[in-house]
């Protein structure tokens, strides 16, 4: 690839990305390396070594790098699919290195034949405009754009207060498995402030329901676990009341205990 | 000078998402601010883009970085109005698809509510590539796999039309006119498989006029380029691939009909490839999309032709879905009325241009016909049945307007009294078409986003009611499908993580708001395997735009599902009734069932 600085570089970046997006241990620095080599490189590669020989005028480059990327990407994912290792990040990173190095030695032989017959890459490519060096106020006019779009994007993550979203509460029963003798009754609340709550819980064939009064703060649970001493099914009903509201239910679940032994903790 | 000028229009794109991401998160945190602030922050981003591009100025690298700065900017619009988790119904059900690939390493996993998508994993397969390199979230990761989509769209719009019209000027304010089409902002923004291949679509179109314009040399290289786009599209999306052949087999037509030759001509070589390439992946691969299509575009016939006939009512433009949601306010109507007619002005003016210069070649002409057909596909708003038909194809048409528009030619019209006026109003017109684009794209109310997590009076974080189901299945993982609304499913599919059934794989959204269950119900439930239901009795359970978010204090519940929608589970032998939040209530219909493990 002697005399192709842009393959070289592109081999180099490649390589460089691959392994920081391997080694480096936090997730969000590896976007650096991998958005590059999953989205850039493997579509610059490939156009490079299909217009080996008539080298692409620079608006075409910018689609086509991007655009064969994702192709790329895509049609991989179908190669990945079928390999043993299935769709990982080393097989990912072995085939975007492997299709951007045969591209670039694609590349590089073709442009080389070219040369010899009198077209060089000088004569017609149609190089990219050259950007002046920014001047101060440029420079400061992007960061400050930078630094509103990343306040934008925080902004947009961000959790506020919403007194106006109507609270609730959640009385649940986790669903039972075949071998469960025992059900788990809880009660989450999801309400904008502490609420105080009465549950009942009904065993049938029990002569007297548990009664548990519990206050719960915004997102806390409540949990109560039910078991079963009898040898055959029993059913269980929970009622939940507010207390503010003692009269009427506010929530009401019932699941099936497995045979085992009825008793209340 | 230029540089600094760019920069400014720069800061003005970013200020612009800073406002809009202001205005969401008043929305978000109740504030329930002035629509207004948010489109001042669309404003500001469009208007200064719009009035540049109509320069004769502007070289063709300013314009092209112009075209690609709006589109990635309208793309932080979306992104600052996610929560940010997914909230558009289709980014949950390719939300799923990714996060199956991501934990089982490989394709083609079942998804339950649209079993058609999984036999498209274009954009899953690529997003893949991201999530297993960098550990991101399918949201993450989406939104960047979608961002460069969005790229490519621009750029590979912008070349296209400026090879195909040889003027830049045409080329930037086509460009830019097309970020006008109802679905742009939002629709075509979402992390689903039509917003990676329509991108692509464009590519293919750009390497069919490179193939007619280049030297000898480099025509096999567009030719292997486009048909590796193609086979992409295959495999990302089953209506963009019919549109590619359909494209490809119509340019071949016209090609032959402008050269005058009774021989295939133009791309008939990639329109075989394209027609081939995608009947395989339909008859071997992927033959249950046929299923899923037909009935849509089968009812669309019916529904247009009986509204047509008189027999059937118009659908309700600007209406609000439910009695609690408002319709559009007349202003915002009037501007989006007001955009489709300078779009109907716009046309004959354009066409005549194209006609004048550029009837010689195919793929202006195929802009044209486009053109011209979108207004049918416009059309078919106005049909119930018909308006989702109509929408999608009007986001493939709208390419061939923003062509013609583009070549009206109003931002050269310069009277001696006042020689900027052709700037302004084509920058005015231009504003317009994008707002009243954006307005007719989606409902007025859910421009803004709602709030589903938010932070209670006391402090801690509390999730919105479907959510907090979601989070709720998702800890409590027990064997068996689930059935659901609209809402609650695509959250139990993500973040949930759960088998659910509900819209297009089961009748569920027809038995769970019934008052009664009827014996074929109860045999389909079974047939189905479905053991648990969730009954979401909110008026908008079954909505796939506003059914994520809280409820507002004091809203009526009146439009709620009658109770006797929930208690008829009931009568089902055995069920017990495991959850309930007041508007959200899972039924177990089979408790204690050991459940037939999760086929993946």
């Amino acid at each position: 690839m002697r005399g192709h600085r842009d393959l070289r570089l592109l081999l180099a970046l490649t390589v460089v990305c691959a392994i920081g997006s391997l080694i480096t241990p936090l997730g969000a620095v590896r976007v650096i390396f991998a958005v590059p080599l999953t989205l850039i490189f493997p579509g610059y590669a490939i156009a490079a070594a299909a217009f080996a020989s008539r080298p692409l005028a620079w608006p075409e480059r910018i689609p086509l790098t991007l655009g064969i990327s994702l192709a790329c990407l895509a049609l991989s994912s179908l190669v990945l699919n079928y390999t043993p290792g299935g769709i990982r990040g080393l097989p990912w990173v072995l085939i975007l290195v492997l299709v951007v190095f045969f591209c670039c030695r694609s590349a590089a032989t073709h442009r080389g034949r070219s040369s010899r017959r009198g077209r060089t890459d000088r004569q017609e490519a149609d190089p990219l405009p050259k950007l002046g060096k920014p001047r101060p106020v440029t420079a400061i006019l992007a960061a400050v754009a930078l630094a509103m779009v990343a306040a934008a994007l925080v902004l947009a993550q961000a959790t506020f207060d919403n007194n106006n979203a109507a609270g609730y509460t959640q009385l649940w029963v986790s669903p039972p498995k075949p071998t469960d003798t025992f059900a788990q009754i809880g009660v989450t609340s999801e309400q904008q402030q502490t609420r105080g709550y009465r549950l009942v819980v009904e065993v049938e064939g029990e002569d007297s329901p548990l009664v548990q009064t519990f206050e719960l703060e915004p997102s806390q649970t409540h949990l109560t676990k039910v078991n079963s001493d009898s040898e055959s099914p029993v059913g269980v009903e929970a009622k939940l009341y507010l207390r503010s509201n003692p009269t009427k239910v506010y929530r009401r679940v019932s699941t099936q205990l497995n045979p085992a032994g009825a008793s209340v903790r | 000078m230029a540089s600094n000028r760019v920069a400014l229009i720069i800061l003005a794109c970013a200020a612009g998402i800073l406002v809009c991401s202001i205005a969401n998160a008043l929305s978000r945190a109740g504030e329930d601010p002035t629509p207004l602030l948010y489109w001042v922050g669309v404003l500001v981003i469009v208007l200064p883009i719009f009035y540049r591009l109509t320069s004769e100025e502007a070289s063709p690298g300013e314009r092209l970085a112009l075209v690609c700065l709006l589109g990635l900017s309208l793309y932080g619009v979306k992104l600052v109005r996610d929560a940010p988790i997914f909230t558009f119904a289709d980014e949950f059900l390719h939300g799923y698809n990714s996060n199956q690939v991501s934990q089982y390493h490989h394709l083609f996993h079942d998804n339950p509510i649209l079993e058609t998508s999984k036999y498209y994993p274009g954009l899953e397969g690529a997003t893949s590539a991201l999530r297993t390199l960098t550990g991101l979230s399918g949201y993450t990761a989406g939104a960047i796999v979608i961002g460069a989509a969005r790229l490519l769209a621009m750029s590979a719009m912008f070349v296209l039309f400026w090879r195909v019209s040889d003027s830049a000027r045409i080329a930037g304010l086509g460009t830019a006119i097309f970020t006008g089409n109802f679905n742009f902002l939002f629709w075509s923004a979402q992390f689903s498989y039509q917003s990676m291949a329509l991108p692509m679509l464009l590519l293919i179109l750009l390497a069919v006029v490179e193939l007619e314009i280049a030297p000898r040399a480099a025509r096999g290289a567009w030719r292997a380029l486009a048909a590796l786009t193609i086979a992409a599209v295959v495999v990302t999306h089953h209506i963009t691939s019919y549109a590619v052949a359909a494209t490809l087999i119509v340019l071949s037509a016209l090609t032959a009909w402008v050269e005058r030759v009774r021989k295939p001509a133009g791309p008939w070589r990639l329109a075989l490839l394209a027609l081939v390439l995608t009947t395989i992946w339909l008859i071997f691969i992927a033959s249950s999309t046929v299923e899923y299509i037909s009935p849509t575009v089968s009812n669309a016939i019916e529904s247009s032709f009986h509204t047509a006939a008189g027999e059937a009512p118009t659908r309700d433009l600007f209406q609000g879905a439910t009695s609690n949601i408002q319709p559009t306010p007349t202003p915002a109507r009037a501007v989006a009325l007001l955009a489709v007619l300078m779009l109907i002005a716009g046309l004959p003016f354009g066409l005549l241009t194209v006609w004048r210069r550029y009837r010689k070649q195919p793929v202006a002409l195929l802009f044209g016909l486009a053109a011209i057909a979108f207004f049918g596909a416009l059309a078919l708003r106005l049909t119930p049945a018909a308006w989702e038909t109509g929408n999608r194809a009007s986001e493939f048409l709208f390419i061939g307007l923003a062509f013609v528009i583009g070549c009206v030619g109003l931002e050269r019209w310069r009277p001696a009294s006042a020689r900027w006026a052709g700037r302004v109003l084509a920058a005015t017109a231009l504003t317009i078409i994008v707002i009243g684009g954006a307005i007719s794209g989606w409902p007025w109310d859910s421009q803004l986003a709602h709030a589903v997590r938010t932070h209670s009076e006391e402090g801690p974080t509390i999730s919105s009611p479907p959510l907090a189901m979601a989070e709720w299945a998702q800890d409590h993982r027990a064997e068996g499908k689930i059935g659901a609304l609209v809402a609650t499913s695509r959250l139990l599919l993500d973040p949930g993580d759960r088998r659910v059934y509900s819209d297009f794989t089961a009748n569920l959204v027809e038995i769970i708001p019934d008052d009664s269950l009827l014996s074929w119900q109860r045999e389909l439930l079974q047939e189905k395997n479905i053991r648990f239901v969730v009954v979401d009795r909110r008026e908008v359970g079954g909505d796939g735009i506003r059914g994520f978010f809280f409820t507002e204090q004091g809203t009526s519940t009146d439009g709620w599902l009658p109770r006797s929608s929930v208690t008829k589970f009931e009568t089902f032998p055995g069920a017990t009734r495991i959850y309930d939040s007041g508007s959200i209530v899972i039924y177990d219909l089979e408790p204690g069932r050991d459940g037939e493990p999760e086929k993946r």
